[in-house]
């Protein structure tokens, strides 16, 4: 009963969302054709939006998008996260690398993935490994940074408490290090995660034959306002089911830092 | 007399060796820091500039070395084209950042205001962040055609999301008893506005900022390249069109020299305004 009530309220919330929608549809269906003829192309209304997301779902397009940018991002995530992990644990572990590396990170950092893409073009051409490469640029510096940080950053006290019950070295890091720098890791691996969502669009923009990105600016360059409306509606949702599932990931492998999904 | 004026001069040499010392060796010791950095340039030029083109007859066309982008800097700095293209990235991240802070900053007021409104909004921004900034660049194309105003909106929308939660985060922060304790005292509203409510608020502003302005940054870079024609990110895109990976890297080094300098005078003033806390993840 409890429980029915707390979706009653819930459901409840969603009332200005669905008041929205529906001044919106009125809006661009009957009131703004009338002012200004291109209206459609300017703001198609919600229904004509969801016909055209059931055509292209019908027709397997739009799960042939989702299945080439998802292959993308998985792949340049896997790859950056193996080597943000491996470098950061280096770096953090020791405090000279730490200090030198640093620098050279802090340079990369606040170069946007971007900006890499004409650049990665010219390295490997219109290519896959191209869109890899701007999604390991994206991902390997959040992840870099949050696991050298969080390394860095884990307190002496612990460290010394288990030197003095004599743990060394390789289970050291295993025992003492690696659980208390973990939050902060899977920060970085969750903000890294959502990074190459919005990258990939981007880099699809610029060169790709397929994907999200590609699809929504075909929907900008023929015109067809509604598939960029398909293609931003899919990649949000595809980023906040992940985005979930990360959370509850991170409150399984390390619950002595409980998170919430929506803060 | 003389002798006295002797040691004098004595003394006063040896303060400015002392002076000099003081203020040569904490530099040395800064500069030291940088080895890295240095290092890091000399192995990309000996590798670009030496080592490449005797495997690959083309390297100058994939590799430029750092001597060749900088050549590449002073040219475009003599014709004007260089400081053109920063001005115009400058004042658009700055016109997109300041909008999102004043919008993110009126939606977190309202919505630490009520329950129900918090409710509503907070709902719509859940369900809207997740939707990547570039994204909206084909839609602003499409509404207001290439040109600033289109990128201004699409940073404008990057920056909305993180200052409004983060707002929201500040007023929920602060401490009920602080302000039972202000009021039991006689502070009144405006006084318990200024003296309470906005420096508790503050570092979460603060930190909402610096997220808003790193993605105002990032996306800037993706609009310019796709809807504009004129900025750092155009300065990437036509380096290819005119077959000048150099010019691609500088604006590069540009474009992360920039973000890099908004980013410390952000936490410049972070640190004027509010050096009770500590920034985190301090560059």
């Amino acid at each position: 009963m409890a429980k029915c009530k707390k979706i009653i309220s819930e459901i409840k919330k969603l009332d200005v969302i669905v008041l929205l929608l529906i001044i919106w549809e009125v809006f661009s269906r009957w009131i703004y054709p009338g002012i200004e003829p291109q209206a459609k192309i300017f703001l198609p209304p919600p229904s004509f939006i969801l016909k055209e997301y059931w055509q292209l779902l019908s027709s397997n397009i739009l799960f042939h998008h989702i299945a080439a940018s998802f292959k993308r991002v998985l792949f340049g995530f896997f790859l950056a996260s193996l080597f943000g992990v491996i470098f950061g644990f280096i770096i953090g572990l020791s405090r000279r690398a730490h200090e030198q590396l640093r620098i050279i990170c802090n340079i990369f950092r606040p170069i946007p993935p971007i900006a890499w893409i004409p650049i990665s073009l010219l390295w490997f051409g219109i290519t896959e490994k191209q869109q890899y490469f701007i999604i390991f640029i994206g991902v390997l510096f959040p992840v870099l940074f949050n696991t050298s940080e969080g390394v860095y950053g884990v307190s002496a006290h612990y460290k010394y408490a288990a030197q003095a019950l004599g743990v060394k070295g390789l289970s050291l890091v295993k025992r003492v290090v690696l659980p208390a720098a973990l939050p902060r890791i899977m920060l970085g691996l969750r903000s890294g995660f959502g990074y190459a969502w919005f990258i990939i669009v981007a880099a699809e923009f610029v060169s790709a034959p397929n994907g999200l990105g590609y699809l929504i600016l075909e929907g900008r360059n023929a015109l067809v306002t509604e598939r960029i409306f398909v293609g931003m509606i899919t990649i949000g949702i595809i980023n906040l089911i992940f985005y979930y599932f990360l959370t509850k990931l991170e409150n399984w492998i390390a619950p002595w830092k409980k998170i919430a999904f929506i803060r | 007399m003389n002798y006295n004026q002797n040691s004098n001069h004595n003394f006063d040499k040896r303060i400015t060796a002392e002076k000099f010392k003081s203020f040569l060796l904490p530099r040395l010791k800064k500069l030291s820091k940088y080895t890295s950095i240095f290092i890091f340039v000399l192995l990309w030029q000996i590798f670009a500039g030496y080592v490449y083109p005797r495997f690959n007859p083309m390297a100058g066309n994939i590799f430029p070395s750092p001597i060749k982008v900088a050549c590449m800097g002073v040219d475009l700095l003599k014709r004007g084209e260089l400081l053109v293209s920063i001005w115009d990235s400058v004042w658009r991240v700055l016109a997109g950042f300041s909008l999102s802070v004043i919008i993110g900053i009126f939606l977190g007021v309202l919505m630490g205001l009520h329950q129900a409104v918090r409710d509503r909004i907070k709902i719509i921004i859940v369900l809207l962040r997740p939707v990547p900034p570039f994204a909206w660049i084909p839609l602003g194309l499409i509404w207001l055609g290439i040109g600033s105003a289109e990128i201004i909106m699409v940073i404008t929308i990057s920056g909305v999301f993180p200052m409004a939660l983060h707002t929201l985060y500040g007023i929920e922060k602060i401490d009920l008893k602080l302000r039972q304790a202000a009021v039991s005292l006689g502070a009144r509203r405006w006084v318990l506005l200024r003296k309470v409510i906005i420096p508790g608020m503050l570092p979460e502003l603060f930190s909402g900022s610096r997220l808003a302005l790193g993605f105002c940054w990032v996306v800037l870079v993706g609009a310019e390249m796709v809807g504009s024609v004129s900025g750092l990110g155009y300065l990437i895109l036509d380096s290819r069109n005119r077959g000048l990976p150099q010019m691609a890297v500088l604006g590069m080094v540009l474009i992360g020299l920039a973000g890099f300098g908004m980013d410390h005078i952000l936490m410049m003033v972070k640190r004027r305004l509010v050096p009770w806390s500590i920034d985190s993840g301090k560059m």
